[in-house]
């Protein structure tokens, strides 16, 4: 169980995630969808072949439910966010996986300092908890940001 | 008795009764309306004074004095005032009361004299409260600002609290249908 932040370019980042979803399929997955809806998230995960059953989604790009099992926060409320977070992760039975896609969008709504404490906050409890936590970010956005967090994951896969 | 002597008689007796006439005292009266019964310091009160009976038929000067008196009777402010009044007469007196003024019972006083020396007084009574001084004010202030801000404070927490009571509830409701549903399959 570690965490993990991807830095890779936009290009790259749809084929990463495809990618890390996929190594963690055998296990249930929380994922942060904060770039796009749950719907196209979904969608492009199954046309990459991807089963999403063992997926729980909470989806912070929009506030419509359509789904019930979809929980919908706005990336604003970062207290929620994180309790909702360690809420799946108390919740959701045996190895279990996080992916954040994607951290660097966060600061759109939040000043660096509220950021960095989340990401602080989710990866300790992951990591007490022994979740494997996965967190994106596009290569050239909240560089700032990067720098600040990058010591709370145990390793940085940039490329 | 001569004709001349029950003339003289009759004639002084005519004169004694007009003399009494004039002489008669003035009906005056000072009155404060209920909401001046109780007032702040340097709060002006507006008092009624009456005055009727004058005797006279014309119009005549009268000298009006008013006084506030402490309940010691040491008087505190007191005004003068002549007014042409005829047979009968009403004012409305404003007095300004000094804003530095002890709480307690003070009396205004007035007091009326005709050209002819002839004086009638009247008075009430009212009484004088404490103002909330500076820092009275400041207290209740901030215990306002406070309760307030305590309040604010609750709210936003109780509602932080049931908002987090329901997220946890949905994850739990979400999380039990997923596993159920993969156990159904």
């Amino acid at each position: 169980m570690s965490s993990k932040l991807v830095i890779t370019s936009v290009e790259k980042l749809q084929d990463k995630l495809e990618q890390t979803v996929r190594q963690n399929s055998g296990t249930y997955c929380i994922y942060v969808s904060l770039n796009k809806t749950q719907k196209s998230t979904e969608e492009g995960l199954r046309k990459a072949g991807i089963s999403t059953d063992k997926l729980f989604f909470i989806d912070c790009v929009t506030s419509e439910k359509s789904r019930d099992d979809v929980l919908h926060i706005s990336p604003i409320e970062l207290n929620m966010l994180s309790t909702a977070i360690l809420t799946f992760i108390k919740e959701v039975p045996g190895d279990k996986s996080l992916i954040i896609d994607a951290l660097s969008t966060l600061l759109i709504f939040n000043n660096e300092n509220k950021v960095a404490k989340f990401v602080k906050e989710i990866t300790e409890y992951a990591s007490q908890n022994k979740v494997t936590v996965i967190a994106f970010s596009p290569l050239t956005k909240g560089e700032e940001l990067l720098n600040k967090i990058f010591n709370f994951f145990d390793q940085v896969d940039k490329s | 008795m001569s004709v001349a002597r029950l003339l003289y008689i009759f004639i002084f007796t005519i004169i004694v009764i007009i003399n009494s006439a004039m002489a008669q005292e003035f009906n005056f009266k000072v009155d404060l309306p209920p909401e001046f019964h109780s007032v702040m310091p340097g709060d002006k009160i507006f008092a009624n004074v009456q005055l009727s009976n004058l005797g006279s038929t014309g119009r005549v000067d009268v000298v009006l004095d008013y006084w506030v008196s402490m309940p010691d009777n040491t008087a505190i402010l007191s005004s003068s005032e002549t007014v042409a009044v005829e047979t009968q007469a009403n004012f409305v007196k404003t007095v300004q009361l000094p804003a530095n003024l002890p709480p307690g019972a003070y009396v205004l006083h007035a007091k009326i004299t005709s050209s002819d020396r002839i004086e009638a007084t009247a008075y009430q009574g009212f009484n004088v409260g404490g103002k909330p001084n500076n820092m009275t004010k400041i207290y209740v202030g901030s215990a306002v600002l406070i309760i307030i801000s305590i309040i604010s404070f609750s709210w936003r927490f109780v509602g932080q609290q049931l908002k987090n009571v329901w997220l946890k509830m949905s994850i739990t409701r979400i999380v039990k249908n997923k596993l159920k549903s993969r156990k159904n399959r």
